[in-house]
C-alpha cells in the first residue's frame, strides 16, 4: 500500500493551476506540436513518468425487444507509462486492472443473474494491456468554454472475434466485432498553458458501444452493450480510489502501482475468456 | 446541517452528506441547475455517429443549448422547466446547415432544427447514486425511451427503443459552498433509431448522439455559431423564462414543419 502511494508521487508537478498567474502563459492548440504536448499533459504526462486513472461505471444491455437494462458495474485503475518520443511525439503504454462489480454494493462479483436471459453468468477479471500508442503532433479538436477544456476522442475498432461463433455458440455474437469508444478528457486551459506543469488534473467520461461481451452468454441475440464510466487522473491514491479497489489490485497484481511493466504479454477480456472457459451450447 | 442552514438553503463548509436524501437533492439541484430560483444554461458541442453493422462512422455534428428555469419548492424540493434549442452542422465546421449531403445514402436531406420542451421535472429528496473521488463528483441519469420515430404526424404502433444517458460532473467543494449554483460539465449520450429527416429507414443501424458542454451563465461564453443561430432563429432564448409555450420535440417540430411545407402552394 505504501509503495502504491509513493509510485503515484512520480509526477511532483501534479498540482492544480488554480490561483496561479496565467496572464503570461499562452497555448496555441492549433499548433500540432503544442497540441500534442497539451494532450500528453492532460491524458498523461510530458515527463518520463507514470500516470494512473481511476474509473467506475455501468454496463447496460440493449435489445430491440426488451429495451435497455443495467447489467453489471465495472471499476479499475488504468496505468499509463509515458515517455517523450522522437519528433515532438510522446509514447505511452497502457495497462488496466479492475473488476466487474455488483451495482448495489460496488464489490467484486463472482457471478450475477443476467437480466435478459435469467441465467447465472460468471465474469472474467479485468486485466488489459499492454497497449502501446504514439501521440504525434497533430491538431486534435479541443473544445473550451472559458477555462474549462475538453477533448472527445472517438476510436473505431473493427476486428475478428477471437471466439468463433460456430464453436462458442453462447459466448460469441459474430465472426467480426465493431466497437465505438468515445473517451472525453476534461481539464483546465490555464493548467495546460502553465509551462511549470508536466501533468495536469484531468477527469474522464468514457462511453463504449460494443457487441455483447462473451461472459454475458447472449449468443447471436440482436443488440449490444452501452458502457459508461467516469473517472480521473489519480492525485492521492487513498483519497481518490476506494480502499476495496486498491486492496483488490494489490492482491491480484502485486506491484501494479509501482512497476513500469507490471506484465509483458498482452491480455484482454476476449482472450481471457477463451483461455479460461469452455464452449457452452 | 443545522435547521437554520436548512431553512436558508445554505450548507456549512464541509458538512454536505450525499448519503442524506435532503442533502443529496440539494447537491443535485445545485449541480444540474440551481438550488434557488434561477435560469441556468448549458452549451454543448456534439457529434452523431452512425452505428452500422460493419462499424461506426462519424456522421454529422450538432450544437445545442439547454435552458433550465429552476424554482425552489418549499424546503427540500426543486422544480425545473427545460428548453432545448440547437442545430446540425458539418463535421468540419460549426455553421448551421439545413441541407445535408448524407454520406451513407448519398442522398440530399432537408434537415430539421433541434428543439424540445418545455419539459417539467419535480425533484424530491431521494437516494441518488453519486460517484465521489476526492473533490470530484459525478451523477448519471440513464433513461430508457420507447416511441415512434417515423415521419408521419399520426402516431402508430411502430414503437422503437431509444436510450439516453446524461452525466454531470462537479466539485464537492463547490456543492458545499454557500452559492446556489455550482459549475458543472455535462456529457450527453443518446442511442436512437434514425431520425426521419435523414431518410434512412432502409439502412440497418442506429444513431449515437454524443455531446459535451458546460454550465454557461454568460452570453459571451456562448459560441459564436450558436449566438448567430439564436439571434436569427430564437432571439429571446437566452433572456426569457418562457422562450416558447407549446411543448414540442425535434421529431414533433419536424413533423409539423413538414406538414406546413406540404400545404404551401
Amino acid at each position: 500500500m505504501i509503495g502504491g502511494i509513493s509510485a503515484l508521487a512520480v509526477s511532483p508537478h501534479l498540482v492544480s493551476g488554480q490561483g496561479l498567474d496565467i496572464v503570461d502563459h499562452e497555448i496555441d492548440l492549433s499548433d500540432p506540436v503544442q497540441n500534442a504536448l497539451a494532450y500528453a499533459k492532460l491524458v498523461g504526462t510530458s515527463d518520463r513518468s507514470m500516470v494512473h486513472i481511476y474509473y467506475k461505471g455501468t454496463i447496460f444491455g440493449m435489445t430491440p425487444e426488451e429495451g435497455v437494462k443495467p447489467m453489471i458495474g465495472h471499476t479499475g485503475v488504468l496505468k499509463g507509462v509515458w515517455k517523450p518520443w522522437i519528433n515532438n511525439s510522446f509514447y505511452y503504454t497502457l495497462y488496466d486492472v479492475g473488476y466487474f462489480m455488483d451495482l448495489k454494493t460496488g464489490l467484486p462479483l463472482e457471478e450475477f443473474e443476467n437480466p435478459f436471459t435469467g441465467e447465472i453468468n460468471r465474469p472474467v477479471k479485468i486485466i488489459g494491456g499492454p497497449f502501446d500508442r504514439v501521440i504525434k503532433p497533430e491538431v486534435r479538436p479541443f473544445e473550451n468554454r472559458g477555462d474549462d477544456l475538453w477533448l472527445d476522442e472517438p476510436a473505431y475498432l473493427n476486428f475478428v472475434n477471437k471466439l468463433d461463433p460456430k464453436i462458442w455458440k453462447k459466448a460469441s455474437t459474430a465472426e467480426k466485432l465493431s466497437f465505438l469508444y468515445v473517451e472525453t478528457y476534461h481539464g483546465k486551459l490555464s493548467d495546460l498553458a502553465n509551462p511549470d506543469l508536466t501533468s495536469v488534473p484531468m477527469t474522464i467520461t468514457s462511453t463504449h458501444n460494443t457487441s455483447w461481451y462473451p461472459f454475458f452468454l447472449m449468443g447471436q441475440r440482436p443488440g449490444g452493450h452501452y458502457w459508461q464510466a467516469v473517472g480521473k487522473k489519480i492525485q492521492d491514491l487513498e483519497g481518490d480510489v476506494p480502499v476495496e479497489l486498491i486492496n483488490y489490485i494489490e492482491k491480484e497484481k502485486p506491484g501494479y502501482f509501482e512497476s513500469e511493466k507490471p506484465w509483458k504479454m498482452r491480455k484482454g477480456t476476449f482472450q481471457a475468456y477463451k483461455d479460461e472457459r469452455e464452449p457452452l451450447t | 446541517m443545522d435547521r437554520r442552514a436548512l431553512l436558508s438553503g445554505k450548507f456549512t463548509e464541509g458538512k454536505l452528506n450525499l448519503s442524506n436524501s435532503r442533502h443529496s437533492v440539494y447537491a443535485y439541484a445545485k449541480l444540474l441547475g440551481s438550488a434557488d430560483d434561477a435560469m441556468v444554461h448549458f452549451s454543448l458541442e456534439g457529434t452523431i455517429f452512425a452505428l452500422l453493422p460493419n462499424g461506426a462512422k462519424p456522421f454529422i455534428g450538432f450544437q445545442t443549448m439547454l435552458k433550465g428555469v429552476w424554482e425552489k419548492q418549499g424546503q427540500d424540493s426543486f422544480q425545473y422547466r427545460l428548453y432545448e434549442t440547437g442545430f446540425f452542422h458539418h463535421l468540419d465546421s460549426k455553421d448551421h446547415i439545413e441541407i445535408f449531403e448524407n454520406p451513407i445514402t448519398n442522398q440530399t436531406n432537408q434537415l430539421s432544427v433541434i428543439k424540445g420542451g418545455p419539459y417539467e421535472t419535480l425533484i424530491k429528496p431521494s437516494q441518488l447514486d453519486w460517484v465521489v473521488s476526492g473533490d470530484d463528483v459525478w451523477i448519471q441519469e440513464p433513461q430508457s425511451r420507447m416511441g415512434y420515430f417515423g415521419s408521419l404526424e399520426t402516431s402508430n404502433n411502430n414503437k422503437q427503443t431509444a436510450f439516453a444517458n446524461t452525466i454531470f460532473r462537479g466539485k464537492l467543494s463547490q456543492l458545499n459552498d454557500e452559492s446556489s449554483i455550482a459549475s458543472s460539465m455535462m456529457t450527453y449520450n443518446y442511442i436512437s433509431p434514425w431520425y426521419p429527416f435523414f431518410e434512412m429507414d432502409d439502412v440497418d443501424g442506429k444513431m449515437y448522439w454524443q455531446a459535451v458542454g458546460t454550465k454557461t451563465q454568460s452570453w459571451s461564453d456562448v459560441p459564436t455559431s450558436m449566438q448567430d443561430y439564436l439571434t436569427k432563429n430564437q432571439r429571446n432564448y437566452f433572456e426569457s423564462t418562457h422562450p416558447w409555450t407549446e411543448r414540442t420535440s425535434t421529431l414533433k417540430h419536424f413533423r409539423q414543419s413538414s406538414k406546413r411545407d406540404k400545404k404551401r402552394p
